[in-house]
């Protein structure tokens, strides 16, 4: 992890040249492949392979008896006594689980505090401290949390859905959202058994739909509004081989719903429910971000400048899961290309922080020397607002 | 000249009583299953004590090992050298395939013990201590609301009601309305063949599936599995296995059908499709098929868990070399 300024950092690729130019040019081209190796980013195919009970019963009937709660959508099981399928499937009571040993599904809620690794999660966070009642510290979801006092998503875009989904997660699935509460509120559409592009699931349920949701809008090709990158073969368990690769834009755009179907961005997908930190452009009611400095919000789907204290984190060649940035080629990341978004400070499933953020907030001090607040959080970035 | 036409009346009657029975119309030697005194040489006939119809025996000792010639056995014995799940079977399955375990089988072999409320039984029958019976109120076969269930229908033919089998539903005690379907001409002994094979009924209220539903109603219709995709339970008769599951995968192969056979619609079972769509002249590639129970069970036993056609352990999704079973319909999970 690299967190420091333009100094410290440590360019490989600067070094490679240092061998090539040497007496021993082998030792340099083997040097230069492990670096490429490394550096490029693992893709995870999503496609789940298995016996098909781990997941699945026909009739949710054994011995006579219930094999557990449901009958659930899709024939699934609900394992490890959950009340809802994709809960049960991923979740754990041990900390130290990342991946159920059985299924390989990531594992997203420990019942006991993660242990597996420094983040204290996978690369979406974990639903650990917002099961455990605080209910800031991740998304409310159906079958991890009941209800918190909001009453609808912070930042919903008025224009959008008055009920569903985009008003809480802790419903259970239900005619109210398309039999889309919990976790299919955000991953609308599965494809377990499919490789097709869509990342981790994320997929809209059309442009304009109303409830009920057309089943015809899983479509793709058709519905093309859902999210793009290159997976990381563990998710993030660990972060010091490769990562996630998220997929960013520049290009200016409005919260009008449109934004996934043309960008596929990260940012584009958590505008469904939380538009108005990002959008809308120019609105003098207050809502959006502002369409250039100064932002009257935090900007997201905006290329990291390369200039003053930006140009300080390079995260081509030394990235920073602690910060992470979209890419406007996720498969090619390059640093004009290097974008921030919705990610680089929040963790979506939940974190040990306030605002499922991926630092402590509070800790953000500027001109700090602290070392465990330096270099740290927004200082990643901003590089001239801590004290080193 | 003698000895040849004693030898073709000989094959004429084998030929005769064969696909006499596989009409289920019994043909044949009246001695072979009645006796009319229960007494031959001053001893005891068949099963032991007088049995009613005059019969040797009740349903299970003629369709097991040593029961009546040309009756189908159940029990993996006499004709059968089926291929399904590596049993051999008829159509139907073999309830001793499973040796011991009582959960390979409907537990109408005399040993089990095994007595339960059918897994999904929804209402009607009180079922405290009962097993399943051949026939009867209780059983499978024959009309729900006479007894003996079967009584006349071996001489009246499946042309009544395919297997003799009837769908009661609410178990409200009457007869019931007899099930739609063709018969293999040797009850699939030797396993299914695209040229020979059963044809199921996969539609309305006379369905095979429907008929399971007698006992199993909670597996099956739409309020129980969901109306349409995402299904809660496996649906059967409702999803068309070609055009919503397979796409191009499902070959009609002999292998196929008999691992996992689909139903097919009334008019098309009328039109009286074997091999092709009757509809459409064409094979079953570009038929409507569905899903229906003996899809992936087989009524009477098997050698797996849940009288299953496979080892549902063994499916496993992304493993090419298996792509039998879930499989043979669920290709984009091979």
């Amino acid at each position: 992890m690299n967190n420091s300024k333009p100094k410290k950092i440590r360019d490989p690729i600067i070094k490679g040249k240092r061998f090539f130019f040497g007496e021993i040019k082998i030792n340099a081209l083997i040097f230069l492949f492990v670096v490429l190796f490394l550096s490029t980013p693992f893709q995870l195919s999503a496609k789940v392979t298995g016996t098909c009970a781990n997941c699945h019963t026909m009739h949710n009937s054994q011995g006579g008896v219930n094999v557990g709660a449901g009958p659930n959508d899709n024939l699934m099981t609900t394992l490890n006594g959950a009340t809802d399928a994709c809960v049960g499937c991923h979740s754990a009571s041990s900390g130290a689980t990342w991946k159920d040993p059985v299924t390989n599904a990531p594992i997203v809620w420990n019942t006991s505090e993660p242990t597996f690794n420094t983040q204290k999660g996978l690369a979406g966070g974990n639903f650990y401290w917002v099961g455990a009642g605080d209910n800031s510290k991740g998304h409310n979801v159906y079958g991890i949390a009941g209800a918190d006092s909001l009453t609808t998503a912070p930042g919903k875009t008025p224009a959008g859905c008055t009920n569903s989904c985009h008003t809480t997660l802790a419903a259970a699935p239900s005619s109210q959202n398309s039999n889309r509460g919990g976790c299919r509120g955000c991953h609308v559409f599965t494809f377990h058994h499919e490789d097709n592009g869509v990342y981790r699931f994320l997929k809209g349920h059309g442009e304009g739909a109303s409830l009920p949701i057309d089943p015809a809008s899983k479509n793709i090709t058709s519905f093309p509004d859902y999210v793009t990158g290159v997976e990381d073969n563990d998710w993030e368990q660990e972060t010091a081989i490769d990562h996630n690769s998220y997929k960013g834009t520049t290009t200016i755009y409005d919260t009008d719903g449109s934004a996934l179907t043309t960008y596929k961005t990260m940012t584009a997908f958590c505008s469904g429910c939380h538009g108005i930190f990002h959008g809308n452009y120019n609105d003098i009611t207050g809502r959006g971000m502002g369409s250039s400095t100064p932002w009257r919000r935090h900007p997201t789907d905006i290329a990291l400048p390369t200039t003053t204290e930006y140009n300080g984190y390079n995260p081509e060649t030394a990235y920073n899961a602690e910060a992470p940035v979209a890419w406007t080629n996720p498969s090619v990341p390059a640093r004009a290309g290097a974008v921030v978004m919705c990610l680089s400070c929040h963790r979506p499933h939940g974190s040990a922080q306030p605002d499922m953020l991926r630092w402590a907030y509070s800790d953000m001090d500027v001109g700090t020397t602290d070392p465990n607040k330096a270099g740290h959080g927004c200082f990643v970035c901003h590089t001239q607002k801590d004290g080193l | 000249m003698r000895k040849t036409l004693m030898t073709v009346c000989m094959v004429l009657l084998s030929v005769v009583l064969t696909y006499g029975l596989a009409n289920a119309v019994v043909t044949g030697v009246c001695s072979t299953c009645h006796t009319m005194h229960d007494s031959q040489g001053g001893a005891d006939q068949g099963a032991s004590g007088t049995q009613g119809y005059l019969l040797t025996g009740g349903c299970y000792a003629c369709h097991t090992t040593g029961g009546a010639s040309g009756a189908p056995k159940i029990d993996g014995t006499a004709d059968n050298t089926g291929t399904g799940s590596g049993a051999l079977s008829d159509a139907g399955g073999d309830v001793n395939a499973g040796g011991a375990d009582q959960d390979t089988r409907h537990d109408i072999v005399p040993a089990d013990t095994f007595a339960m409320t059918p897994p999904g039984y929804t209402s009607g029958l009180t079922w405290t201590n009962q097993k399943v019976t051949c026939d009867g109120t209780f059983g499978c076969h024959g009309k729900h609301g006479a007894t003996p269930g079967v009584k006349g229908l071996h001489h009246t033919g499946s042309g009544s009601a395919y297997r003799f089998l009837y769908v009661q539903a609410g178990n409200t005690g009457a007869d019931g309305t007899a099930v739609n379907g063709l018969e293999s001409t040797t009850w699939e002994a030797g396993g299914a063949l695209t040229s020979d094979h059963n044809v199921y009924d996969s539609d309305g209220g006379d369905s095979i599936s429907s008929f399971c539903a007698n006992c199993h109603g909670g597996f099956h219709a739409p309020g129980n599995t969901g109306a349409a995709s995402p299904f809660t339970r496996h649906p059967t008769d409702e999803e068309a296995v070609v055009a919503n599951i397979d796409g191009a995968g499902w070959a009609f192969s002999s292998a196929e059908i008999d691992q996992t056979p689909m139903g097919f619609t009334s008019a098309q079972i009328t039109a009286g499709m074997v091999t092709t769509d009757a509809t459409t002249g064409t094979p079953y590639t570009t038929g409507n098929g569905k899903a229906i129970c003996l899809s992936c069970h087989r009524a009477h036993g098997s050698a797996e868990k849940d009288l299953l056609r496979f080892t549902y352990s063994s499916m496993n999704a992304g493993n090419s070399t298996n792509n039998t079973g879930c499989e043979t319909c669920h290709v984009a999970q091979r």
